[in-house]
């Protein structure tokens, strides 16, 4: 036995102060009899000693230094040798495929079994911890003993997405590096349905790693791709496309079923070869919303056995001009389909709800609710102040990370009249000349606002292929951002603010509805692990203002693959410290002790019991 | 026509007896003087039991040896001699007087028996009260239960007619009470007891030298003593059988003695001696005591019966009527 903290025997000196006390304590009572003679030599070891004799061996005495002594061991924490440490890191794979029913319950379920069995095979004092290889590998539990882990394992279910081995096994060599004293041992529950992860970039795991393959087989058949495309030539008009992808060693015949809307366009029964995909193509009935695709196979993994895509909703964008002259934006704006244009002269401007408005030499005392292009502002105005004019002048430099001017070179456009404004603090130049900024972006009164700071019918730039593509990139950049119709499982998505909505609703795929108030400032929406359809409504009290939807799937050649791709052997490696012998610490079993003798000490007192 | 004598005798023993411990006042008439309110009398005498008194009067102390010439007493002597109280018959044998066979008994039984009768003869009863610091303890009050023990056989003896004398003693004989006879002397013995001086150590050996080396004239000595003496208290006893006593040992002791209640680190100090004994008293402790104790009273119980000598443990408790009445009846020592 050994004591991890011997310092604390200090406390053993308490016994001769015990003793001190029992020495210094009230005499003993006098009681005056008749005769001692019948007295005498009954207690013979009382008898003949100087009055600062040590105290009688009473029961209480030895009671109260028993437990005086067992304290002070106990804070000594005394020990017993043990084994050598150990430290089991469990990586769990909840990658999609984990639930492929190659195995029973499925791959997942073989895996938490294999996890418990591992952990029960732990000592008390051995250490556990449990990481899930999932898109952000993260610890999900650590503790002692053959339980330690029971809890995580029984709620651990399969991520939306494929796990991220590499940051896993990362976590783990960072979790084992913590233990240096222990034997450690990594081990992988997978179906190993990942890339080689590459070790060299890990660096030293200090611990022993095994690779621990969850079932392996390949019988899978899925749909790997769906999407809806606009048919070249036709207005509204979609295609619907399918790729499935069989992923077994041999050929398989497989039923593909297409509906538009719940309504069946397509249901065939393929003969797909061993690991090659089919594709399909199917045109889609117009005005049709929902392309799914179904497959009628028993494989062994049915996830991706059925896919739905949205079909994009045809969006008009508003967009008011107002000019003087609108000869030169009209011919620039009709080239553009889904502008749906209305010009309006200055003095007869009304604000109204253009997704983009378009200022030519004319500023207005209110904003719009909409996306601003401000050409030329008028000296004197009260939003863009003008402090003067430019000498003539050319275009030196345009930023280049603007979207505004991807496919536009202005270098070199002569200026003949340029505006020069006092410092908008709101806005960051866009473009320079020679004499100094002459084009800006920037947020104004919460419009985004762009300003060009010359009038374009003065220049050049009109005649240039460079100006209708200006102003397509300008349009598209200022027009409302719009909700994707696909997604990724488990990508966080931007919904952005609707006007005069009070509320967002978005219905999740398992009919579950989050609600989001306050609405007019975008809303960032992270729950999308759930694969299928969501709704996205936008509200006022009990009217609806708007509504989206978007589908989240995850679909490829690397989600359906369930056959085994990696190589036990290349992960497995020793690199473990040899551990240290551990100690049972028997502390506890001496508080017993002192917790029983403190109870017989209590009877004792009470009880007056002496010997 | 009551007998004054016996009247005041009756008055002060009810008194004595109904009280805790002899009381006395000071009155203008005299130096001591026993109550003697006619009411608180009779009370004293209902709460004692008028027949115990009654019952005591009768009874008369029965003596083991030769009973000295004297005035002619109504004490019963075991000695055959020649009076008118019939005894017994036996063979008549050469060498009898002639004048008392039994002529009658003759003539029925054709054999000649002499009727044998038997001697009343006065006695002198001692009574050896230790006074000692020892006996003033307990309770109830060893001291005072001794008093009253002495004074009952006082009044027992002087109502049979008996000479009656006693002494206190502890490490040495005080005052002694002279030779008296008869009931009038009561009330004398009792203020006697009363004021018996208390204190000192317990020298029985040296006490009874002192008692034997006076003018004593055999009788009944009646030693009544816790016996924790610093001497030789055999050689006490042993003493006054040479000088032709029976006695009689009335061995008192407390309850606390034979029993103790007293428990823990206690100081026990000798009231006698001043020793002192350091001890934790617990039941093994008290255990080992009460079996010294039985030792000591078995010790004492044998030495008097090899010695042919009475003896009495009492404890303080037990009341006098249970002593009178079956205990000394029991042990021979009154009938």
């Amino acid at each position: 036995m050994t004591l991890i903290q011997p310092s604390a025997l200090w406390a053993l000196a308490a016994l001769p102060l015990i003793l001190l006390l029992y020495i210094l304590r009230p005499r003993h009572r006098r009681v005056v009899i008749p005769s001692v003679r019948l007295w005498q030599h009954i207690s013979s070891d009382l008898e003949g000693r100087p009055r600062w004799r040590l105290p009688a061996a009473t029961l209480l005495l030895f009671v109260q230094l028993a437990i005086a002594g067992a304290v002070a061991v106990m804070l000594a924490r005394p020990a017993l040798p043990g084994g050598i440490g150990q430290h089991l890191i469990v990586l769990v794979d909840l990658s999609p495929t984990m639930l492929s029913t190659d195995v029973s319950p499925n791959r997942l379920g073989l895996a938490v079994q294999d996890a418990h069995q591992l952990v029960a095979g732990l000592k008390a004092e051995d250490q556990a911890t449990l990481i899930a290889i999932a898109p952000s590998p993260q610890i999900l539990a650590a503790g002692n003993g053959p339980h330690a882990l029971d809890q995580a394992l029984s709620l651990l279910k399969a991520a939306p997405e494929r796990g991220d081995v590499q940051s896993a096994l990362a976590l783990a060599a960072q979790t084992a590096d913590l233990s240096p004293d222990t034997h450690n041992r990594i081990v992988i529950l997978s179906d190993g349905t990942f890339d080689q992860p590459s070790l060299k970039d890990i660096g030293p795991i200090p611990a022993d790693v095994s690779f621990e393959q969850v079932g392996g087989s390949d019988d899978n058949q899925g749909i790997t791709a769906l999407d809806v495309r606009p048919m070249i030539g036709s207005i509204n008009r979609y295609l619907g496309f399918v790729q499935v992808a069989n992923f077994s060693h041999r050929d398989v015949q497989v039923g593909v079923r297409a509906t538009a809307d719940g309504l069946p366009i397509y249901n065939q029964k393929l003969t797909i070869p061993a690991r090659q995909p089919v594709e399909i193509s199917l045109s889609l009935p117009q005005g049709t919303q929902v392309f799914a695709a179904s497959l009628d196979v028993a494989d062994k993994y049915a996830a991706d056995n059925h896919a739905e895509a949205l079909v994009p909703p045809p969006e008009d964008l508003p967009v008011t001009l107002v000019a003087a002259d609108s000869t030169l934006w009209q011919r620039a704006l009709k080239t553009l389909p889904t502008v749906k244009l209305k010009v309006v002269s200055p003095p007869s401007y009304q604000p109204d709800s253009a997704a983009v408005t378009i200022f030519d030499g004319f500023v207005p005392a209110t904003l719009p609710n909409g996306n601003i292009l401000m050409v030329a502002p008028p000296p004197g105005n009260s939003l863009i102040p003008v402090a003067g004019n430019l000498p003539a002048t050319t275009l030196v430099q345009t930023d280049d990370t603007s979207p505004l001017f991807d496919s536009v070179d202005l270098t070199g456009l002569f200026v003949q009249q340029g505006e020069r404004f006092n410092a908008l603090t709101w806005a960051r130049p866009i473009a320079q000349t020679s004499d100094g900024p002459i084009m800006f972006d920037g947020e104004l009164q919460g419009h985004r606002v762009v300003v060009i700071g010359f009038d374009p019918s003065s220049t050049d730039w009109p005649q240039r292929i460079a100006f209708p593509v200006f102003v397509a990139n300008a349009v598209q950049s200022l027009a409302p951002t719009s909700l994707p119709t696909r997604i990724d499982p488990g990508t966080a998505l931007d919904l952005p603010a609707v006007p005069h909505s009070s509320s967002v609703l978005v219905r999740r795929p398992d009919g579950n509805v989050d609600v989001f108030a306050g609405a007019g400032r975008p809303v960032r929406f992270t729950d999308t692990s759930e694969l299928g359809t969501y709704v996205v409504t936008d509200t006022n009290g009990s009217t609806l203002v708007a509504q989206h939807e978007f589908v989240a799937n995850s679909l490829g050649v690397a989600q359906s693959d369930i056959a085994p791709r990696v190589d036990p052997q290349v992960l497995a490696q020793n690199g473990s410290p040899p551990g240290k012998q551990t100690q049972h610490e028997v502390w506890p079993w001496v508080a017993g002790g002192v917790l029983a003798l403190l109870s017989a000490e209590w009877l004792l007192y009470f009880r007056r019991l002496v010997v | 026509m009551p007998d004054p004598d016996r009247r005041s005798a009756l008055r002060s023993l009810r008194k004595v007896f109904s009280l805790p411990r002899l009381r006395t006042r000071q009155t203008p008439r005299g130096p001591l003087r026993l109550a003697d309110d006619d009411d608180e009398l009779e009370s004293a005498g209902e709460l004692l039991g008028e027949s115990f008194i009654r019952r005591l009067e009768r009874l008369n102390l029965l003596t083991r040896g030769l009973v000295i010439q004297g005035l002619a007493g109504e004490h019963r002597s075991r000695r055959h001699a020649s009076s008118t109280e019939f005894a017994d018959f036996r063979q008549y044998v050469p060498g009898d007087d002639f004048r008392r066979i039994d002529w009658n008994a003759f003539a029925r039984l054709d054999g000649l028996f002499l009727k044998q009768t038997e001697a009343k003869e006065d006695v002198t009863v001692h009574l050896l009260v230790d006074c000692s610091q020892s006996m003033n303890w307990g309770t109830p009050n060893k001291l005072g239960f001794a008093r009253h023990l002495a004074a009952a056989l006082g009044f027992l003896a002087l109502a049979r007619f008996d000479a009656v004398t006693a002494v206190c003693f502890a490490d040495t004989l005080y005052e002694r009470f002279p030779l008296v006879r008869g009931r009038g002397q009561t009330m004398r013995l009792l203020s006697y007891l009363d004021q018996a001086p208390v204190g000192g150590a317990t020298r029985l050996q040296r006490a009874m030298d002192q008692y034997c080396s006076g003018p004593i004239s055999g009788g009944i000595a009646f030693l009544i003593s816790d016996l924790f003496s610093d001497d030789d208290w055999e050689a006490g006893i042993v003493r006054l059988l040479r000088e032709g006593m029976d006695v009689v040992v009335i061995q008192v002791l407390a309850p606390q003695e034979l029993n103790p209640t007293v428990d823990g680190d206690l100081e026990l100090f000798d009231a006698e001696t001043g020793d002192v004994v350091d001890i934790v008293v617990g039941d093994e402790a008290r255990r080992t005591y009460e079996q010294r104790v039985q030792a000591w009273c078995a010790s004492v119980a044998t030495f008097c019966h090899r010695s042919e000598v009475g003896h009495l443990t009492l404890d303080t408790t037990v009341p006098l009527e249970e002593i009178f009445l079956n205990r000394m009846r029991l042990r021979r020592i009154v009938r």
